[in-house]
């Protein structure tokens, strides 16, 4: 079971690319996408869930062109799109049942599945309740519950944990490593926390192009020595902000704690610091500005 | 007061530019030149028997205004309300809320735009007819004010009150939606009609000044002759065919005092509906558009919270769940469609769809044939306006599109869900029919229950919108089933009405429009 994209692209109406030569061969485990809006990261996602079709370049599953034979994909599909919609006026249970209807699933075993996905994603006391009532935090529950009805050996989720609160958001995290043994699950997140947390492979986009493809243990490698922690004053921290690449700043008593990511110590008070993945990322992307990943 | 004025200006053409831009204007401005070219080639028209106007300017321009206003009153508000909904639905109107702009200048906008578009396709009428002048006229000349003056004095009043209307429907929930729809259609065709035979003022097209002044001149030349008329689609009527006209000259509506009031009183209604609207205006407060909840659904609503927020159940992880083999079934789609069309109405409109059915197995043979039928075949307009627009409008299109063979498996159960709704809305009748040996009659009311579903999923899916079938199976059902024009009769409500060949149109109408919907949809799959 591998996912394969060779030179994927997308432009939009406009000659404005979404997707630009976009390759890689995805292994079960959790890939996490991480860029800024626009980087091409729901764009990629639709090529794969056979949503919109790939202007050039190619998409294989299992052997088979994504494209010209979505249904060998759709069959193990489950997908959670950045926005989507609900019907109002049934309740989740209906809900679920009309969407497990359209993939096939039916029966007993089809709503005894249905009402343990609801369980899964803490809805169980809801279920009866029409979704037009529904926090969007809930709602956004019922999607992954949906994406899960099949369930999938490939799942693709765009933004799975936008609405949610912090316990589910930590629930959803568990309930995608538990999932990720054997299938593959693509993730995609603003929250470079969520994605760290969970990913076993990371791909960093930038205006439509792939910049790096690599676990994590890799990206945080090529920020070794690179992240350093500086104590300032208030009145200097516009002067480093401009300077320098700063990842984060917390305030203390003895002034402001800067966390500055570059090749060269910002100044000589400064500490080497454990990097992250956002240090990684964030050096990736102000580094190269979109350059893309070669290979 | 000038800042005011540049923000109305500014919001009005936004609101009308948007409006523009829009696929459903372009295809609404193809309608409106199509009707031009029925009113131009005489397809659509106002005849006085065998006596025929002189084609001079006051004619061209009188003729097609009128039958603009008429087109206007009937259809214009279809085609320009939901400018307010538009600004509910993306949100908008929650950002607009939240600024210093008051009720009264928002509501003004909406009424503004409105007119415009409603003027644009009026101006492009106008501009048709003057071409067709052009060539045709038999007067030597052409007198600008004779043609110009019958748009703006008959059609800018009907068209400032029909945009005020749509305004005011807008505002009250319970008008919004497809029941302000079918009320309007009676509103309208009331006006048009009383207006046309005895009460002048409700003339909103002044059809009846109009063709007061034309027979009179039409007598006048012929002295002794009573004159007879016909409005409306005179090319479906034969008696109104003549190998030769007798003609007559006319120079158009003396225009009294008395008469320019009665225009002026629409602008004064169109005035006091755009008062009442402010009023009615919720300013998009959910609140107030909301489902109402009563005391019991919020006493569980809250109970439910409180479980979910402090029992906390125990989940059971993921390899623990029940494995499914997936199995396609036609039938447990096409339940799950109809449940999703059936859910969410009041109860009201569940009462009235069972008591039609039984009332047509209770009323005499011809009640239930002439107005049970009808009403039937109207009451579930609303389900069948939603077909094919539903993915759009609810925004699940890319859950269903990235599902198993969509095109095979949810978009024929969506039309198959319909298909049965509309049977149901006949059986009654069609079994009782056939016990009668009455089979022509039921195979048109099957036809018919074939039919109608066909052509709501392909406008749906082709517009993505409820308003084009809507507005269209609304115009057809009105003019052939309640004014018994036989060519647009597809419910059989008269025996002339019923023929095999209408049927077998009909039949091969539903199956090309099925085509179309499956390679639209397959179109639109591939396009995003």
């Amino acid at each position: 079971m591998i996912l394969r994209t060779d030179h994927l692209g997308k432009r939009y109406k406009g000659n404005v690319w979404g997707l630009k030569n976009f390759s890689a061969a995805i292994d079960t485990g959790i890939l996490g996408l991480l860029g800024p809006n626009g980087a091409g990261k729901s764009t990629l996602m639709k090529i794969l869930a056979t949503v919109t079709r790939p202007t050039e370049g190619s998409a294989n599953w299992d052997g088979y062109d994504v494209a010209g034979s979505p249904e060998n994909i759709r069959r193990s599909l489950g997908y959670l799109p950045q926005d989507f919609g609900v019907y109002p006026n049934l309740n989740a249970v209906e809900y679920l049942s009309y969407l497990a209807a359209a993939r096939g699933i039916s029966g007993k075993s089809g709503k005894r599945r249905i009402n343990q996905l609801l369980e899964l994603v803490n809805l169980g006391e809801a279920r009866k309740r029409r979704l037009g009532s529904l926090s969007g935090g809930m709602k956004q529950r019922v999607g992954i519950a949906q994406a899960l009805l099949n369930d999938p050996q490939l799942l693709i989720v765009d933004e799975p944990t936008a609405g949610l609160d912090p316990e589910e958001r930590i629930r959803f995290r568990n309930l995608l490593s538990e999932l990720s043994g054997n299938r593959i699950v693509i993730l995609s997140s603003h929250i470079v926390s969520d994605i760290e947390a969970v990913a076993t492979s990371i791909a960093i986009m930038n205006k439509g192009h792939l910049l790096t493809y690599s676990t994590p243990e890799e990206l945080l490698r090529s920020v070794q020595n690179k992240v350093w922690e500086i104590t300032i004053s208030s009145i200097e921290l516009p002067e480093i902000k401009r300077t320098h690449l700063v990842s984060n700043t917390i305030r203390t008593v003895d002034g402001v704690r800067a966390r500055v990511v570059g090749e060269q110590e910002p100044n000589n008070t400064a500490r080497r610091a454990v990097p992250t993945i956002e240090d990684a990322y964030l050096l990736l992307l102000n580094g190269k500005q979109g350059e893309p990943h070669e290979g | 007061m000038r800042g005011k004025l540049q923000i109305l200006y500014q919001l009005s053409l936004a609101d009308f530019r948007e409006r523009k831009r829009r696929y459903s204007f372009l295809v609404t401005m193809i309608g409106a030149t199509f009707f031009g070219y029925l009113v131009i080639t005489g397809k659509y028209t106002i005849q006085f028997g065998q006596y025929k106007c002189i084609y001079n300017s006051a004619w061209a321009g009188t003729l097609m205004a009128v039958c603009c206003s008429i087109m206007v009153t009937i259809v214009g508000f279809y085609l320009v309300r939901g400018s307010i909904k538009r600004d509910r639905d993306t949100k908008v109107g929650q950002i607009i809320a939240t600024t210093q702009m008051s009720g009264r200048i928002y509501i003004t906008s909406k009424l503004i735009s409105n007119t415009a578009a409603l003027l644009l396709m009026v101006a492009s009428l106008a501009v048709m007819a003057f071409a067709t002048l052009l060539v045709k006229n038999e007067m030597n000349g052409i007198s600008l004010w004779a043609f110009i003056s019958p748009f703006i004095i008959i059609c800018l009043p009907a068209l400032i009150f029909v945009a005020s209307i749509s305004v005011l429907f807008e505002t009250f929930r319970w008008l919004r939606g497809s029941a302000g729809n079918i009320i309007y259609l009676f509103l309208a065709e009331t006006w048009v009609v009383l207006g046309m035979l005895t009460v002048p003022f409700l003339d909103i097209a002044s059809i009846a000044v109009f063709t007061d002044s034309a027979r009179a001149a039409a007598e006048m030349a012929y002295p002794g002759v009573r004159v007879g008329l016909i409005a409306g689609f005179v090319a479906f009527d034969p008696e109104m065919h003549f190998e030769v006209f007798k003609t007559f000259s006319w120079n158009g509506i003396d225009w009294t005092i008395a008469m320019l009031l009665m225009r002026l009183q629409w602008i004064v209604l169109a005035i006091a509906a755009t008062g009442i609207a402010t009023l009615a205006f919720d300013r998009f407060d959910p609140a107030k558009y909301k489902v109402k909840t009563t005391r019991r659904k919020i006493r569980k609503l809250l109970s439910s919270e409180v479980q979910e927020n402090h029992l906390a159940p125990v989940q059971p992880g993921y390899s623990s769940l029940c494995q499914v083999e997936p199995k396609f079934r036609l039938a447990q789609m096409v339940a799950a469609e109809l449940r999703l069309a059936l859910k969410g109405y009041h109860w009201f409109w569940y009462m009235v769809a069972f008591g039609l059915m039984a009332a047509q197995g209770a009323a005499p043979f011809n009640i239930a044939r002439q107005f049970l039928i009808p009403v039937s075949m109207v009451w579930p307009l609303i389900i069948w306006s939603s077909m094919g627009t539903r993915e759009t409008s609810f925004n699940t299109d890319q859950l269903l599109f990235s599902s198993p063979s969509p095109l095979r498996r949810q978009l024929p159960a969506i039309w198959f869900s319909g298909f049965l709704i509309a049977l149901a809305a006949v059986a009654v009748m069609a079994v009782r029919a056939g016990l009668a040996g009455q089979w022509p009659y039921v195979l048109t009311l099957v036809v018919a229950a074939f039919l109608v579903p066909s052509i709501s999923l392909t406008m749906g899916v082709l517009s993505g919108g409820r308003k084009i079938f809507e507005v269209t199976y609304l115009v057809i059902w009105y003019i052939g089933s309640i004014d018994r024009l036989t060519a647009l009769d597809i419910l059989g409500t008269l025996e002339q009405s019923i023929m095999a060949s209408k049927s077998l149109l009909l039949i091969i109408i539903a199956i090309s429009s099925l085509i179309v919907t499956f390679l639209t949809r397959r179109r639109q799959m591939n396009m995003y």
